[in-house]
């Protein structure tokens, strides 16, 4: 009953999220509106949008494990974190991911998949060997309440046409370039120049807005996953604990042996240009303070609660 | 912090980074005793890499002979061991902290001398603050130190504590300012193990 009321705190957040979305929405429509205004064949943006849309819905969870060279992992083989997982999805009450490791020093974890059923929970290396049992466990759930969240569904729906828009930027820049497509029978060569110049500029001014906005609901999204895996294992100080770790300057702070990386150059290569991208994916995480800050709160009122 | 750290190339006045930074640690030991309550523990290890030239074999012949010297003339023992990841470690022994590090220095520079200073990789001084060892890592390629706090057991450190360190010590010794360069090195066959 008492729990009720702290997930009834998280309203205000659910309330921010549905204004980004419907925000997103209506950036979308207009887009799709001036395209037609325009006169930008339907078929030309629908066949672009079809084929982004499945292979992010269908392709992204496998394209995001095969570049980190993550492996899947039986109980057999991680007895441990399968005995850690088995414990959080039954609390959930969501269908049990299954689990891939990833062999880099960067630290991370994350959540893939198109809905809970076919979801993957991936935990690299890095990640495992910086934290304790308890940090790991709170790290899990927090990743299982994406899944419950069915985050990776709704930001997939929500970049769609941003990553459209994107590719639109591209192709219509080009065609703008080299003087239209021709054989458009209602205009001349030269206005379908202008036509396609507008179109571009609308598709990158599309792309910047849409991408604000899908960064502040990310950011949304990992607050509520923060909220939602720390009433998961009771334990929202373990996760503050565990973030601070992995996003700290330790994490900056290499694990693998200095022999080992001289012997094996090639890898050296690889971990550096992951570090990159991390730093990039960070970008849609809130600030880390301000997820400390808010797990610390939850602590306390959990602590009064008692 | 460390002028020499940021600039390996020494474009700024004076102390271009090279072998002498070793030497830095002598002074510091006086600072990690108050500060750390951490004692040197006698022992200190080079690694390098082996190589199969001919030319390589003569030049380990010529190192013993200078630690066989060292050993008459200061007491300092020492070792030669082969490590699961290809490297030979020189492992020093002597209860004067100077002695160790002159020891190092000096082998260092024979490398160099020769042409091999390529194959040396890290030099390790070990303390120990009671409850912990502490390491500093010496690292040939950009000839400045790191520290390193293994936990024993598992291959983890204690990462809080290497901040630490990082933090007080960075007046008296070069430190790495790379943290991605921190990398740590295992199981060095320290005979107090």
């Amino acid at each position: 009953m008492r729990r009720r009321q702290t997930v009834i705190r998280d309203g205000g957040l659910k309330l921010r999220m549905y204004f980004v979305m419907t925000s997103l929405a209506l950036v979308y429509l207009g887009f799709l509106g001036i395209l037609t205004i325009l006169g930008i064949p339907w078929h030309f943006i629908g066949i672009i949008a079809a084929i982004m849309l499945l292979v992010q819905y269908y392709g992204s969870d496998k394209l995001v494990l095969r570049s980190l060279g993550a492996k899947l992992k039986t109980p057999d083989e991680e007895p441990h974190l399968h005995a850690i997982l088995d414990a959080l999805v039954t609390k959930a009450g969501i269908p049990k991911p299954k689990l891939a490791i990833a062999v880099t020093d960067v630290p991370n974890a994350f959540a893939t998949g198109r809905n809970p059923k076919n979801s993957v929970i991936c935990i690299t290396t890095g990640i495992r060997s910086r934290l304790s049992n308890e940090e790991l466990t709170a790290v899990i759930g927090h990743e299982l309440s994406h899944i419950k969240n069915r985050d990776v569904t709704v930001m997939t729906l929500a970049s769609f046409f941003a990553t459209v828009a994107g590719m639109l930027m591209g192709v219509l820049m080009w065609m703008s370039l080299i003087g239209g497509m021709g054989g458009r029978g209602r205009s001349s060569g030269g206005s379908s120049t202008a036509v396609f110049m507008i179109a571009y500029l609308v598709s990158v001014l599309v792309y910047f807005i849409a991408t604000l906005l899908i960064l502040a609901l990310s950011r949304y999204r990992e607050y509520g996953a923060d909220h939602g895996g720390a009433l998961l294992t009771g334990t929202p100080d373990e996760l503050a604990s565990a973030l601070q770790k992995i996003s700290g300057v330790i994490a900056r702070i290499p694990s693998q042996d200095l022999r080992k990386l001289e012997t094996a150059n090639a890898f050296c290569i690889v971990s550096a240009l992951k570090g990159e991208s991390l730093a990039g994916l960070f970008a849609s995480h809130p600030p880390l303070d301000k997820r400390v800050a808010r797990l610390n709160q939850l602590q306390l009122e959990m602590n009064n609660e008692r | 912090m460390s002028q020499t750290a940021d600039d390996p190339n020494g474009s700024n006045t004076g102390n271009p980074a090279d072998l002498g930074n070793l030497f830095s640690i002598v002074v510091a030991e006086t600072e990690l005793r108050t500060k750390f309550n951490a004692v040197p523990l006698q022992e200190a290890g080079l690694c390098f890499k082996p190589s199969n030239q001919n030319a390589f074999s003569a030049f380990e012949h010529i190192l013993a002979q200078l630690l066989l010297a060292g050993e008459q003339v200061t007491r300092t023992q020492y070792r030669i061991l082969d490590d699961p990841y290809g490297f030979r470690w020189i492992i020093l022994k002597s209860p004067a902290f100077e002695d160790l590090v002159t020891a190092i220095y000096l082998t260092a520079e024979t490398f160099e001398e020769h042409a091999l200073g390529s194959q040396l990789l890290v030099a390790s001084f070990l303390f120990s603050s009671g409850k912990q060892e502490i390491e500093w890592i010496f690292n040939f390629k950009n000839y400045n130190f790191y520290p390193f706090v293994p936990i024993p057991g598992n291959n983890e450190r204690n990462n809080s504590l290497e901040l630490r360190l990082f933090r007080e010590m960075g007046g008296a010794i070069p430190i790495e300012p790379q943290l991605e360069n921190w990398h740590p090195i295992f199981d060095i066959p320290f005979e107090g193990r």
